[in-house]
């Protein structure tokens, strides 16, 4: 199976490790806007695991170089900005090729299901929002639903902490443009049934995530769960979806603060007669960080997937938890790139395999069967747990919840 | 008299609200308020009534165009235009104040004191709180005596407000984003020199409300001023220690360190980019709409001090001048605004009224008279002080600096 992997940012060079890592992956090429980038990604994979990667430059807002860029291969794993996502679909289609990304926060993720035909006519799959969270999340979702008769609340959660040692002022896990855009944005929850809009990083609580994130603050934010599974589960009866985040104190204070001052909004502001984005230049201004040769790394993501549900007329509520770390393969990469970026080559060992099959455009919990998605995450060190919890002597979860409550009779 | 305001920021605007008070600046005079945004200069003259008018301060025409028929020019514009503002002074023939050259381009407007002599015009360089009052509480003390081998500047800000903004910025973000970016300069063994951005932190015990804070060595014009204006009486050592609030220093330190604070351009999508422009339009952006929600009332405060030490008569001296300065109840200005805008439209009013007899390229401890000047700072909220330390049981602080410094 060829493999063009498109981006070689945070993500893109988790996915190229992990591809390049797994020996029935032969030939896999690896694009970035920024040759450089895709070269150093490249010459990194090549020194560990042989010949097998090939940089290109290519800028995926050039319609007809990205068809003739992604042409021959059987495989696009999309890891640019989520923007482009409906653009690189329609490359797929064109070069007929099958699609892969790791989300479009919600607002591009629904755009996106409306491909579904074509990508049927075309006989390609398209498999969106693969990554960490939306992805391994979606799975976990998929895995409990299973297990049920009816889906009554999804609720999804991810807990970030970092303990890694670096001189640089501002480090973040994923694209920082995709992080303003959480801080912007208006999330969109499945509320009762409805979507609703609530206000940015309200609905605020303190969650509890496995050891060693531990108990964290987490809010509402925009995210893709919250576009798909409330429609793959409506026939079981979902009422609420919802996805909560919780950064550090110390991460999201300075998060905070940027997006205070405005640089996540959208619009341009005028610096010496030129349009600029403030988030590109903060980006920018973060790639130019000086490095620092005595960094460690030693994060953790804590992804918590919460199903609430019926199981032959008994209510249960089934949790799955993966504590996401550094593994001891790519000491090079942050615990957070090594499942948000490495999900996709899991699913491209899969689909390889004809484990995942079919053609259309699925969310993961569509196509992906969990158990040997599982194993190949257990293959990278990320193990995904599940425990159930079923009320004895009675049904009543509302009346057993309020009395973890301090005020438990409102 | 006439006098014309250039920039209509934040201090062209307390300068002429100063100005047009009937109670605190008595007398009639025309002003003319000018700014490259005309629509600036137009919402200070609709809400004081003084006139407006475009102005390009880079463009030297229309400079001397603006200026002409003047008396004096009070310069509120960023500093980098100060030598050419004073330029056009000397071609109009008018007197001139600024608020400050962050050292170097103080260092250079230096270089005019000759040609203000022969036009028997005075230029009154770094006229706002800091340089500004700082200088004439230096000059007062350094007046109380015969020998002056040390004097310091430390300025702690403090800020109480009950607040849901981000950042409130009490003076022009590129000064302060300058100010934790650049050299600071600081006079040792009789020389300018230069040391590391940052350093020199030490705690100081200020006056309430301001109390314990941290300060550190930060580039200002009072040490070149102090050099330049206490060298016949000896001056060896000479700085400028900077404290802001812990949390204000804290973001404006995280911006600094994420490279927001250097002009040196960086390539964004092919296009190059100014990342302190386009910090400060991100920031100007921030507060234009912030400025209209509704917030915690105003509550900050600065406090100056100045440390000056030598002999009188034979016995050391060490003398600490005081001001402290609230948020203004009588116009609601911040404290940081307040103290700076108000100083030059004192000192324009002691030019009118013949106080500032000195003619020449002048620092404030040179020319101002201070306890006239320290009379009409009262009127505006900004008392000053005294306390003077000397040895009783012998002539220096030798014996007492062994006795205090031994080990606890």
């Amino acid at each position: 199976m060829k493999v063009i992997v498109l981006g070689a940012g945070l993500q893109g060079i988790a996915t190229a490790l992990d591809l390049a890592w797994n020996q029935n992956i032969r030939e896999i090429t690896l694009a970035d806007i920024d040759l450089d980038r895709a070269n150093y990604v490249a010459e990194l994979c090549n020194q560990k695991y042989g010949n097998k990667v090939r940089a290109v430059q290519c800028d995926v807002s050039d319609m007809e170089a990205l068809v003739s860029i992604i042409s021959g291969h059987d495989l696009v794993i999309n890891e640019v900005n989520y923007y482009f996502n409906c653009h690189v679909m329609e490359a797929c289609l064109i070069a007929k090729v099958h699609y892969m990304d790791i989300g479009g926060l919600y607002v591009e993720t629904i755009k996106q299901v409306k491909y579904k035909e074509q990508f049927e006519k075309a006989g390609l799959i398209a498999i969106i929002g693969i990554g960490g969270t939306p992805g391994v999340t979606n799975v976990c979702a998929r895995w409990a639903a299973d297990q049920l008769d009816t889906v009554d609340t999804i609720d999804v959660y991810c807990g970030c902490d970092d303990w890694s040692g670096s001189t640089k002022a501002l480090e973040v896990t994923y694209a920082i443009e995709t992080i303003m855009d959480e801080f912007y944005m208006k999330p969109i929850q499945f509320i009762d049934g409805e979507y609703v809009e609530v206000m940015p990083r309200s609905g605020g609580k303190v969650i509890q995530y496995a050891n060693p994130v531990g108990s964290m603050y987490s809010y509402f934010i925009m995210h893709s769960e919250v576009g798909t599974l409330p429609e793959v589960y409506k026939d079981k009866g979902i009422k609420n979806c919802t996805f909560r985040i919780g950064f550090p104190d110390s991460i999201k204070e300075k998060l905070e603060f940027l997006h205070g001052l405005g640089f996540s909004r959208s619009d341009d502001v005028i610096v010496d007669g030129n349009d600029v984005k403030p988030v590109r230049v903060l980006k920018k201004m973060m790639e130019l960080q000086t490095e620092d040769p005595d960094a460690t790394i030693n994060d953790c993501d804590v992804i918590k997937t919460v199903v609430f549900g019926t199981q032959n007329g008994q209510t249960v509520e089934f949790e799955l938890e993966a504590v996401c770390r550094p593994v001891k393969e790519w000491p090079e990469l942050l615990g957070a790139q090594v499942y948000i970026g490495g999900a996709p080559a899991w699913a491209a060992e899969l689909l390889r395999k004809g484990v995942i099959k079919g053609s259309g455009v699925f969310a993961p919990e569509e196509c992906i069967p969990p158990e040997p998605f599982f194993s190949e995450a257990a293959k990278r060190e990320i193990y995904i747990r599940v425990s159930k919890k079923i009320l004895l002597g009675t049904n009543d979860w509302e009346a057993a919840r309020k009395k973890e409550f301090i005020n438990q009779w409102i | 008299m006439k006098i014309v305001i250039l920039g209509a920021g934040l201090q062209g605007g307390i300068v002429a609200t100063d100005l047009m008070d009937q109670v605190l600046s008595p007398g009639f005079r025309e002003i003319l308020i000018a700014d490259y945004d005309i629509e600036k200069a137009k919402a200070v003259a609709d809400r004081l009534d003084v006139q407006a008018c475009f102005c390009d301060v880079s463009d030297p025409v229309v400079l001397e165009d603006t200026i002409r028929g003047s008396d004096i020019v009070i310069n509120c514009v960023q500093y980098n235009w100060n030598v050419n503002v004073m330029k056009a002074c000397l071609t109009v023939g008018a007197h001139y104040i600024d608020l400050g050259g962050l050292f170097h381009v103080t260092r250079e407007q230096f270089e005019l004191d000759e040609e203000f002599r022969k036009k028997n015009i005075v230029a009154v360089l770094g006229m706002g709180s800091t340089p500004g009052t700082m200088n004439v509480m230096a000059g007062y003390a350094a007046g109380l005596l015969d020998r002056v081998t040390e004097a310091h500047a430390i300025c702690g800000c403090g800020d109480f407000t009950k607040t849901e903004a981000v950042i409130g910025i009490p003076y022009s973000l590129l000064t302060v984003m300058e100010e934790h970016t650049l050299e600071p300069w600081i006079l040792h063994n009789g020389e300018l020199i230069p040391v590391t951005p940052g350093s020199g932190k030490e705690r100081i015990s200020f006056t309430e409300p301001i109390g314990e804070a941290d300060a550190w060595y930060c580039i200002h014009s009072e040490p070149a001023q102090f050099a330049r204006s206490f060298k016949e009486k000896g001056i060896q050592e000479a700085s400028f220690k900077l404290s802001l609030p812990a949390e204000f220093e804290d973001r404006i330190q995280f911006l600094a360190e994420l490279g927001f604070g250097t002009n040196e351009t960086v390539l964004v999508d092919g296009v190059p980019v100014n990342p302190l422009k386009t910090m400060i339009a991100v920031v100007n952006r921030y507060l234009e709409r912030y400025d209209s929600s509704c917030d915690g009332e105003l509550n900050d405060s600065d406090v100056l001090r100045v440390v000056v030490k030598g002999t009188k008569n034979g016995i050391e001296k060490e003398i600490t001048v005081e001001s402290v300065i609230r948020t203004s109840t009588k116009w609601g200005f911040m404290a940081g605004a307040l103290d700076t805008g108000v100083p030059p439209s004192i000192v324009a009013q002691m030019i009118e009224n013949g106080l500032v007899t000195e003619r020449g390229v002048l620092s404030p401890e040179q020319c101002i008279p201070p306890l006239p000047y320290f009379k009409e700072l009262e009127k505006r909220e900004m008392p000053v002080y005294m306390i003077e330390k000397t040895p009783l049981s012998s002539n220096d602080f030798q014996y007492l600096d062994d006795v205090t410094s031994r080990p606890k």
